[in-house]
């Protein structure tokens, strides 16, 4: 049967694969190039579909200082943004967000010309999870 | 009727002695395939994989992401050896299901990390990528799954994949058609290679690769627009990123060269008819001139290349009438005259002379290097 090493390598070629991928994403992550683009939901009856809240940019309402010459990048970003969330806050989340007119932006990472990396949600200008605790207190 | 109750029946009519009878019992008995505990062990890793699943679910918000990749990883790893460890100690069943497993983990990776990194996607690629990093664990598998598996959501994906990329959209506004032609061309030539691989365990990998271009060729003639797609179109190559033509250009050249150099290691002729025809649709219909008289260029290097004669005297007669058509079209309000006339049949007969002197010149070069 199978002695040869080439299947040990061809085993372990995914593994290393999503092992560099993951690091690649974290150091992308540590990047202190960071701009804030104000959100809205995609569908203002429902925001959230199973644990993800699906956002659209408002850039009318974005500070777009933040990039260069002053100008927002709009080609540079998706149309919509999904949001995963651990289901007891994307419920909870989805009860606030409804009822109460919310602030939401989304932090992003800047990579140059590639497509901008999600770093995290922030409502109220805070991050979703200090928000929700502070919230909760 | 069961074999062992032919082999008694045959035996009783006399058709095998009785001593044959025992040696075609003991050879069934021996090489019969346990399909009832195949399935017994599939349902096994079935459950253990969703027993694992749904405890992992169950706490699965109050885990810190780094907790989740390490728990990731570590399952890959331990996956991975139990499959070599299997396949090194011929435990075929084990090492079919281990193989099974680590695919499925690896897909499972892959969703992982997109949900922890917020990653977005708006088509398939992840599919795309899942399909990639298993597909070399194809080579190893003498099991019809995963083939099965793999190669559609490669194909569909790759597919999906291609079709929003610049470069496609331009191929098919130079050449409507020209993408899918491109694509069933790859995969047939890709098929190809696997099967002229003399040490190819998965005969189940040729057998879904030949099911998806026979599906996807059946598809692609009932739903172009033929007519269109031949029709003449006016359009100038310079509209178009040089990137993307020569893009386009190299990626025909590699094709092109892959299919003769196929037929010319297997003594084949699968991929030169189809060529050819392409080359002679390419030059009645009047494709545009620089794209056919290119494949013409190409296809005619590499039949001298391979030794093809027949091939290199009609890729060299193609090219005449498309010089000829060309100067037709250009010329062809002068036809009417007769100086025109004069002009065009000095034309065809300098074609033919040049034609036949070059490839005569040709094909005795290529009958001294060989």
């Amino acid at each position: 049967m199978h002695t040869k090493k080439p299947l040990l390598v061809f085993l372990l070629l995914p593994i290393v694969f999503l092992l560099c991928w993951t690091l690649y994403l974290e150091y992308e992550l540590k990047s202190e190039k960071t701009v804030i683009v104000r959100m809205t939901g995609f569908d203002p009856k429902d925001l959230l579909s199973g644990h993800y809240l699906y956002l659209r940019p408002v850039w009318t309402e974005t500070d777009c200082s933040q990039f260069v010459n002053d100008e927002c990048p709009t080609t540079l970003f998706a149309a919509t943004y999904r949001y995963y969330l651990p289901e007891f806050d994307a419920k909870y989340l989805d009860k606030r967000l409804l009822s109460e007119n919310l602030k939401i932006d989304m932090l992003f990472v800047l990579r140059g010309q590639a497509k901008p990396m999600v770093k995290d949600l922030l409502i109220e200008d805070k991050p979703w999870k200090k928000w929700i605790k502070q919230s909760a207190e | 009727m069961s074999i062992q109750n032919k082999i008694e029946a045959w035996q009783k009519s006399g058709l095998i002695s009785a001593k044959q009878a025992s040696a075609l019992l003991a050879y069934e008995n021996k090489n019969s395939k346990p399909y009832l505990l195949y399935l017994l062990i599939a349902l096994g890793v079935f459950f253990v994989g969703a027993g694992i699943i749904s405890v992992i679910a169950a706490n699965w918000d109050a885990i810190l992401p780094f907790y989740k990749l390490l728990a990731d990883f570590v399952l890959l790893i331990v996956a991975a050896l139990f499959t070599w460890y299997a396949a090194n100690n011929n435990k075929t069943m084990l090492f079919e299901g281990g193989l099974l497993l680590f695919a499925f983990l690896v897909l499972a990776s892959i969703g992982l990390i997109a949900q922890i990194y917020q990653l977005q996607s708006y088509d398939l690629s992840a599919f795309l990528l899942w399909s990639f990093l298993v597909f070399p664990l194809l080579f190893f598998t003498q099991k019809a799954f995963l083939p099965w598996l793999v190669m559609p959501v490669m194909w569909f994906s790759a597919f999906d994949v291609v079709l929003t990329t610049d470069v496609c959209e331009n191929a098919e506004n130079l050449w409507p058609f020209s993408p899918y032609l491109i694509w069933i061309l790859m995969w047939f030539v890709i098929f190809q290679i696997l099967q002229s691989i003399p040490k190819l365990k998965s005969k189940s990998l040729l057998s879904v690769l030949s099911v998806m271009l026979a599906i996807f060729a059946a598809w692609l003639f009932s739903s172009v627009d033929l007519g269109y797609a031949f029709s003449w179109q006016e359009f100038s190559v310079l509209d178009y990123k040089n990137s993307t033509v020569i893009g386009l250009a190299l990626f025909a050249l590699l094709l092109v060269g892959a299919a003769f150099y196929v037929d010319y290691k297997t003594s084949n002729n699968k991929f030169i008819p189809l060529i050819m025809t392409l080359l002679l649709i390419g030059t009645l219909w009047k494709v545009y001139f620089f794209v056919t008289f290119a494949a013409l260029l190409i296809s005619g290097y590499y039949a001298y290349r391979y030794q093809k004669n027949k091939c290199l005297n009609l890729i060299i007669f193609l090219a005449a009438i498309r010089i000829l058509s060309l100067f037709t079209d250009i010329f062809g309000s002068l036809l009417t005259s007769g100086l025109g006339l004069i002009g065009l049949g000095i034309l065809i007969v300098a074609l033919a002379v040049v034609s036949l002197k070059f490839g005569s010149a040709l094909n005795g070069r290529m009958k001294n290097a060989h």
